[in-house]
């Protein structure tokens, strides 16, 4: 026992940021694989993917739903990244362990934290753009897709679908009783059928004739 | 199609640290089912007498001779040389401190987290030498017996990348042993009060999940289970308070 | 030495199994400052190897209904073939229940009683009652007339042994592990300490106690091939032998179990053929039954073993690059019951052997197993000898098992014998002040600093000690085994005698520097030789039968001349153990017949 340790400690604390990260990454995911399902009614045409937009917009879920996620990407940037290895010593010895281990899970929390920060940077130019040209509409999507953000969006799909899914692979790993064996195959076939949708809907996007639309 | 295997074993002897710590290479033939016990006797034997490493039971019950085989923590008696390429490095297991060569200190390691955690039965009832034993069920007897079935070999320290950054978490074979308390009706401890120790980021909350204990741990335990059930009895302690 | 590297303590028991740590806890409850000495962490200790169970007459299962302790005590008394005390007999089996029942108190998870029929292997039905629902399930062991063994799935020595370590750590009991007790302190009367080498750095400290426990288990890693831990070799007992006045009793009593498997010597627990398997020979016919027609494969252990070398030597048995062996079949035992039950048999079949027994046969050849011969100690535990100095467990000789131990009764005697002995060194400390004798002390230092700086300085003769070590194991395996005769004992004891000579001039090949392996192994050789030549010529002297002690020139047993205790005593500077007799106690049961094991069975 160690006075300064004694002093600092609130493990309630250490139990809720627990709770927190759990949380936050859960809503975190409900809301990217609710969106990814919004954005590729484009499929199905313009109009259904406007009408989504502007559903979302009169019921006000928008002006509440916005905000929640950006406080909530903040909130759980900062609690799952209390553990991250920071220190110059830690992040050597982690991934000289790694090395030697050869262990796919291990790996995998180091991928979360390289997808995670990559999320951050990606997200937040992603939803700038949005915002800055509110409200959602189809046309407006479709010439920024058209006009470079393909690749980002692309990007930015790959990298969001491989940390939710590790995610919530992780998540379930470390609170529920069924065994890993049983849940992993369906996890992987899950990030393949969201990337291939979102995947068709940049494509969709990509061919749309923006000058018909407006 | 006898094979001629090729060491390279960890050296250190604390004794003479003016050698510094090496990886030393040695040739051996491979005979019918040898296992790394044997190997390494007959190194010990016929090349080296010097060579240290710890072995007990040769039978995979004691935990005594876990070490890194190419890289991997897994126990040594039980691990068959055909099982393995006829490059075969040894190292001893790290986040325990060193004696020498492959042998570490595992018992005042182990002895510390179950002072730690305080693991052993905690009951006001006195003890009746006159009466029957108290009854159980057999399915919580053997819940309880899977748990217990650790033998402390450490290896589950070794592989968590956790555990290797921070010396003060208390590992999976800790967390394993709180479930085995937590799921004995004859602990009267409730979860809030084994909350201070485990309930903390040295404990069930230090955990990020990354499961190379259960991968690896030799006895099987199923260790994911077992780490999950702590994890939620923790978080709803800290919910319900006391 | 620095006279503050001494360490003091009220007790110092030297071990820290079972039987160590029980007599600890007893100790240390009573009140005194407790130091528990071992080559290994505790809950490494070779007890944690137990797989089988413990003898204790509950009466709990449908089988064991109606039994008592008058039962237990007549099991043992015949398993022993009249050579066990009594006494102690009697003590332990009165006892047995208790310390089941306290160590469930403890946490052990015992296995327990499911209520409802069921069908055992023989083809019998048998109910176990709804009032005897929930209380510790009992399984058949050999040489028992009911089913009393109580176990913890197969892995009974290591949730007792982890049991008893939770309650040696929560009473905070000193442990020193990696010190291996190298050397009495004693002045021919009393014992005072040990002197005690680091295994973590070769270095040597005194430890000085009102009432020194050796506990520290048997010896059969001298035998080479053995079903024990290969810390076993002894040395609690050779460092008695050394004082030159503590005896060791019965050391020709040397137990073979039935089922090592071939060729890694790996035990398989007696509770596979408890629990209804069978031995085949090479033709898969079931033999035993040929031999023992009404105890078939769970006669007692040195009788089975017995029919066994007796039908290989007929031919029968398997032939493998390893010798000839016989198969254990448990496959009809079923899946469920395997894998439950005996999961950790199912596990040694499939790390050593690379097969699954629950579809294939278990190669398995009669394999030294247990010493019922040690420490000569009175029904309290102390030794002949020297005051001050206890022994308890597989260590001593407090005489439970005479010339054979039935499976089961082993774990039970080191639980019950660390409650009794404990009781009595907490009595003995209690009456006794700490001594710092400070020449004997420094005597006793300087003789084995001299022996450590003599090997370093690798100026002695030019004998390999593992060369040595090696002639010893063939010695005893190839002539002091299960089958014995005057011809190849004297050939054993003269060849042990001259490794003994020989290992005074052992050179060490590394440096012997720090924790050097090599320097342990030379300076346990020596002690270990002595014992081997006290395995030997005890067996030599013994012209009869009993027990484990089977002499194809004598191949009965001989109550008028033999119903008695050997004691083996190593004077200073000798060359050879002297013997001499103490009569066996019998207080309850006369001399008679064992029911089964009829004699003489042929060896080869
Ligand atoms: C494979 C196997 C299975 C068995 N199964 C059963 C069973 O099912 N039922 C049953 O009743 N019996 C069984 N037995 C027998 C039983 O396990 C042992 O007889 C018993 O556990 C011995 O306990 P112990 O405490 O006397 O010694 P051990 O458990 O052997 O402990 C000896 C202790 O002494 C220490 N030590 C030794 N020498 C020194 C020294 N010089 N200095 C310091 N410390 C030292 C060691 O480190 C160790 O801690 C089995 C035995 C074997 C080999
Ligand atoms: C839409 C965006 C995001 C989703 C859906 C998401 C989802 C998740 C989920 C489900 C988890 C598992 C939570 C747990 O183990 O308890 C997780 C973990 C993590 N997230 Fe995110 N996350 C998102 C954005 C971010 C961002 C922006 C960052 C970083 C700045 C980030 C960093 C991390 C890290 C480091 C972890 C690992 C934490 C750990 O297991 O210790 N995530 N995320
Ligand atoms: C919170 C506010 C958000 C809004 C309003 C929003 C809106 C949109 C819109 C309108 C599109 C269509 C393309 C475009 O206009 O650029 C889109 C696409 C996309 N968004 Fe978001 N988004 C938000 C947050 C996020 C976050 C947090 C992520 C990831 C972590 C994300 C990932 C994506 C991806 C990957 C696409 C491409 C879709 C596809 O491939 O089908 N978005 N988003
Ligand atoms: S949990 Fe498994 S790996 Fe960890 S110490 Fe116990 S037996 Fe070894
Ligand atoms: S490897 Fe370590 S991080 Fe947790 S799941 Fe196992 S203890
Ligand atoms: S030596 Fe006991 S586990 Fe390997």
């Amino acid at each position: 026992m160690y006075l300064q340790e004694t002093l600092a400690k609130s493990p309630r604390w250490e139990a809720w940021m627990e709770l927190i990260e759990l949380f936050t990454g859960l809503f975190l995911l409900v809301f990217l694989q609710f969106h990814m399902l919004a954005v590729a009614t484009i499929i199905l045409g313009p109009a259904a993917f406007n009408r989504d937009a502007l559903m979302l917009d009169e019921y006000y879920l928008s002006y509440i739903g916005i905000p929640l996620v950006i406080l909530a990407i903040i909130v759980h940037g900062l609690v799952a990244l209390r553990k991250a290895p920071w220190r110059y010593k830690e992040m050597a010895i982690f991934i000289q362990h790694s090395r030697r281990l050869a262990h796919l899970d291990t790996w995998a929390w180091f991928v979360q934290i390289i997808t995670g920060m990559a999320v951050l940077i990606l997200a937040a130019i992603h939803i700038w753009n949005t915002l800055s040209t509110w409200p959602i509409e189809a046309a407006k999507s479709a010439f920024r897709i058209q006009s470079g953000s393909f690749s980002n969006l692309f990007l930015l799909l790959l990298i969001a679908e491989i940390h939710a899914m590790v995610g919530l692979y992780r998540i379930l790993v470390k609170w529920s009783w069924i065994h890993r064996q049983k849940f992993t195959k369906w996890l992987v076939y899950a990030t393949i059928g969201f990337v291939a949708l979102g995947f068709i809907a940049l494509v969709v996007f990509y061919f749309l004739d923006v000058k018909g639309l407006t | 199609m006898s094979r001629f295997l090729n060491f390279s074993i960890f050296r250190y002897n604390p004794a003479t640290p003016e050698i510094p710590p090496r990886m030393q290479d040695f040739q051996l033939d491979e005979t019918p089912n040898m296992s790394l016990f044997i190997a390494l006797n007959r190194l010990r034997e016929e090349q080296d007498p010097s060579l240290m490493f710890d072995f007990v039971c040769r039978a995979a019950v004691c935990g005594s001779c876990a070490m890194l085989i190419n890289g991997r923590p897994g126990l040594a008696c039980k691990t068959l040389t055909q099982d393995l390429p006829d490059k075969i490095t040894l190292m001893p297991l790290p986040v325990f401190k060193l004696v020498g060569d492959l042998s570490v200190d595992t018992g005042v390691w182990f002895r510390g987290l179950n002072e730690n955690l305080e693991a052993w039965i905690h009951t006001d009832k006195p003890f009746d030498p006159q009466g029957l034993e108290d009854r159980m069920d057999n399915p919580t007897a053997h819940a309880i017996y899977d748990a217990e079935r650790c033998i402390e070999c450490g290896s589950c320290i070794a592989a968590c990348a956790t555990a290797n950054m921070r010396a003060d978490f208390i590992g999976a074979a800790g967390l394993n042993r709180v479930a085995r308390f937590l799921i004995d009706p004859r602990d009267e401890r409730q979860p809030y009060q084994v909350f201070e120790v485990v309930g903390t980021d040295e404990g069930v909350f230090g955990c990020i999940g990354l499961m190379a204990c259960d991968d690896i741990c030799p006895m099987e335990i199923p260790l994911q289970q077992q780490l999950a059930l702590v994890r939620r009895k923790m978080a709803l302690a800290s919910l319900k308070g006391k | 030495m620095k006279w503050s590297d001494a360490h003091l303590t009220d007790v110092l028991v030297i071990g820290a199994g079972l039987a160590g740590e029980r007599v600890a806890i007893e100790a240390a409850t009573q009140g005194h400052q407790v130091t528990i000495l071992s080559l290994v962490p505790p809950r490494r200790s070779h007890s944690t190897a137990a797989q089988g169970g413990m003898q204790a007459s509950l009466g709990n299962v449908a089988m064991g209904y109606g039994d008592n302790p008058d039962i237990h005590f007549a099991d043992t008394v015949k398993g022993s073939d009249w050579g066990c005390d009594q006494e102690v007999a009697r003590l332990f089996c009165n006892l047995a229940p208790v310390a089941v029942r306290q160590m469930a108190q403890w946490g052990v998870p015992w296995s327990r009683v499911v209520p409802g029929k069921r069908l055992l292997p023989e083809g019998v039905e048998v109910e176990e009652l709804q009032e005897k629902a929930g209380l510790i399930a009992q399984r058949q062991f050999g040489g028992t007339a009911k089913w009393r063994t109580c176990f913890a799935a197969d892995g009974t020595g290591h949730v007792l042994q982890y049991a008893m370590d939770s309650v040696v750590v929560k009473l905070g009991v000193t442990v020193h592990d990696r010190m291996e007790a190298i050397a009495l302190i004693h002045d021919g009367e009393h014992c005072y300490g040990a002197v005690a080498l680091s295994l973590r750095d070769g270095s040597l400290r005194p430890y000085l106690a009102k009432a020194v426990v050796i506990a520290t288990g048997g010896y059969g890693r001298i035998y080479g091939v053995s079903t024990n831990a290969v810390i076993n070799e002894g040395t609690g007992m050779s460092i008695c032998l050394d004082t030159g006045v503590v005896p060791l009793g019965n050391m020709e009593a040397v137990q073979f179990h039935p089922t090592g498997i071939v060729p890694a010597g790996i035990l398989v627990t007696e509770g596979c053929r408890g629990d209804g398997g069978y031995l085949l020979d090479k033709n898969l016919h079931r033999f035993m039954p040929d031999y023992e027609p009404v105890k078939k494969e769970v006669a007692s252990r040195d009788v089975v073993s017995r029919w066994m070398l007796h039908h290989m030597s007929k031919g029968l048995g398997v032939d493998s690059p390893y010798g000839p062996h016989l198969w254990l079949d448990i496959r009809h035992l079923g899946k469920e019951h395997i894998c439950v039950n005996l999961r950790e048999v199912h596990a040694i079949c499939a790390n050593f052997l690379g097969i699954d027994c629950v579809e294939e046969l278990i190669p398995v050849r009669p394999t030294q197993h247990y010493s019922m011969g040690g420490i000569r100690t009175d029904v309290n535990g102390a030794a002949y000898g020297l005051q001050g100095l206890f022994a308890a467990g597989e260590a001593a000789c407090w005489d439970l098992h005479g010339f054979n131990r039935l499976g089961g009764n082993s774990l039970a005697e080191t639980i019950v014998a660390g409650m009794v002995v404990g009781e009595q060194v907490a009595r003995y400390a209690g009456e006794r002040s700490l001594e710092f004798p400070f020449a004997l002390v420094a005597d006793a230092m300087a003789a084995q600093e001299d022996r450590v700086s003599k090997l370093r300085s690798r100026s002695g003769g030019s004998e390999d000690v593992y060369r040595l070590r090696k002639g010893m194991e063939d010695a005893l395996l190839n002539n002091v085994g299960i089958f014995r005769t005057g011809e190849a004992l004297e050939k054993a004891v003269s060849i042990l005698q001259e490794l003994y000579q020989r290992s005074a001039n052992i050179r060490l090949r590394s440096s012997g520097l720090g924790p050097n392996p090599e320097l342990y192994a030379a300076l346990r050789l020596p002690g270990t030789l002595k014992l081997a030549l006290c395995i030997a010529q005890g067996a030599l002297q013994r012209t009869e039968s009993r027990g484990s002690h089977y002499r194809e020139d004598y191949p009965h047993r001989d109550d008028e001349n033999w119903l008695k205790r050997t004691l083996a005593y190593w004077p200073p500077g000798a060359d050879m153990p002297r013997l001499e007799y103490e009569p066996v106690k019998i207080t309850e049961l006369p001399p008679g017949d064992r029911g089964y094991g009829g004699m003489p069975i042929k060896g080869d």
